[in-house]
């Protein structure tokens, strides 16, 4: 998942090219102060992994687990949580929500299966992440397509997907 | 007692006539991948097996040599990121620098599907082959056909997605059943292969792994047995990850 929040602002900078390298570090190699918030707000987790991010240079600490049947993703820059992703069953949307995103899917694509959905900082700042199958002119492709609480589109992107290697 | 008898009797005449060979070698390998437009793909992948070291089995020399020359550009549809159909066609050449050499003409087609883990990523492959292999005597190309299946397992080594300067892990194994046409028999071979890779970046990725090739070289069941160290060059020429 690309963080599309911060990557967005880098996009709003004019900066068009983003460099994303991600490894996996312990628990014990992150503060005490992320590991609370996470005991105190998301407790009863599970699965818990900590990956360092190095998105355009800034190191940034991102969490993932679950909780309640539910995927988190948490993003922290300098111990202050810049980001959160859910992963969410679409169907559970709110009704007028999930209409108005179902109804500009519809005029965009002549068919389309959605793949994932996440709800980006639940909240005030809240937006949705969906990943998209669809076909367009003919042609099917698979797209990232971001929405805002109302429903309306803000940006979306076209992923292209490699090919599963093997040898011989 | 008798029973005992018969058992080593058996054990000792089955070590006497088996034939089985066991030799160890070189693999060097390399893969190029690059889009073609959304939805395709190309792949060339090219290896040649050395056999290292000279070797003499019951009184029969078996001389260093290259056992086979294997060249194998393909297409590739990717329908998602979880299912990849593929077709070719595929020469290899046995024995290349040798007089007995033969040809082989093979046209394949396969469909590959993943299954992403929390760590990593299997791999399903099925590939049905039609194989045209020279007959020395006849001079002609009769076909025969196999179908292969392989499974595979592959992660990064730190994090979840492999970047510049990371190592990966990745293993699998093959199964080769033979179905018409000329075999010694059915199940006639069997790859398994693990190996440890680093992401260069631009210039692609190397890696390191051990293959392990077991073959029933004739009629009386006889097999043998590869041990290679593969060495590959894997590039991929895409590297614009998504269009705006």
């Amino acid at each position: 998942m690309v963080k599309f929040g911060l990557i967005f602002s880098f996009l709003l900078n004019g900066i068009n090219t983003i460099h994303c390298q991600e490894s996996r570090i312990h628990k014990t190699e992150v503060s005490d102060s992320i590991n609370e918030f996470i005991e105190k707000k998301y407790s009863g987790y599970k699965h818990l992994k900590f990956y360092n991010e190095l998105i355009d240079g800034k190191q940034l600490i991102e969490a993932e687990f679950q909780q309640n049947h539910h995927r988190y993703s948490l993003l922290f820059d300098n111990n202050e949580l810049v980001e959160v992703e859910i992963y969410i069953d679409f169907d559970k949307l709110d009704s007028l929500l999930k209409n108005r995103i179902n109804t500009l899917l519809n005029e965009q694509f002549s068919s389309f299966k959605l793949i994932e959905c996440q709800i980006v900082n639940p909240g005030n700042s809240q937006y949705y992440e969906l990943e998209i199958s669809g076909t367009r002119s003919g042609h099917r492709g698979f797209y990232e397509m971001y929405f805002d609480k109302n429903g309306a589109l803000i940006e979306e992107t076209k992923l292209t997907i490699e090919p599963i290697p093997t040898q011989f | 007692m008798k029973k005992i008898s018969l058992l080593l009797l058996l054990l000792i005449g089955s070590s006497t006539f088996a034939q089985n060979l066991t030799f160890y070698g070189l693999l060097p390998a390399i893969n190029q991948t690059g889009r073609i437009n959304s939805k395709f793909n190309y792949n060339f992948f090219a290896s040649t097996t050395i056999d290292a070291f000279r070797e003499k089995v019951n009184s029969v020399e078996y001389p260093a040599t290259d056992f086979q020359l294997y060249i194998q550009p393909s297409i590739i549809y990717v329908a998602s990121t979880k299912f990849n159909l593929a077709a070719s066609y595929t020469y290899q050449r046995n024995n290349p620098f040798n007089g007995n050499f033969t040809n082989e003409h093979r046209i394949w087609q396969q469909a590959i599907y993943a299954i992403p883990l929390t760590n990593g990523r299997i791999t399903n492959r099925f590939r049905f082959e039609e194989r045209f292999i020279q007959n020395k005597i006849t001079q002609k190309y009769p076909i025969s056909t196999r179908i292969r299946y392989q499974i595979g397992y592959n992660r990064p080594l730190k994090g979840k997605t492999l970047d510049k300067g990371e190592f990966y892990f990745t293993t699998y194994n093959e199964f080769y059943l033979s179905l018409t046409g000329a075999k010694n028999a059915t199940y006639s071979e069997n790859w398994s292969y693990a190996g440890f890779g680093l992401e260069l970046g631009k210039v692609g990725k190397v890696e390191l792994g051990y293959l392990f090739q077991v073959l029933v070289r004739n009629s009386k069941q006889d097999l043998r047995y590869l041990n290679l160290c593969q060495i590959s060059w894997i590039t991929n020429f895409n590297k614009k990850k998504s269009d705006k």
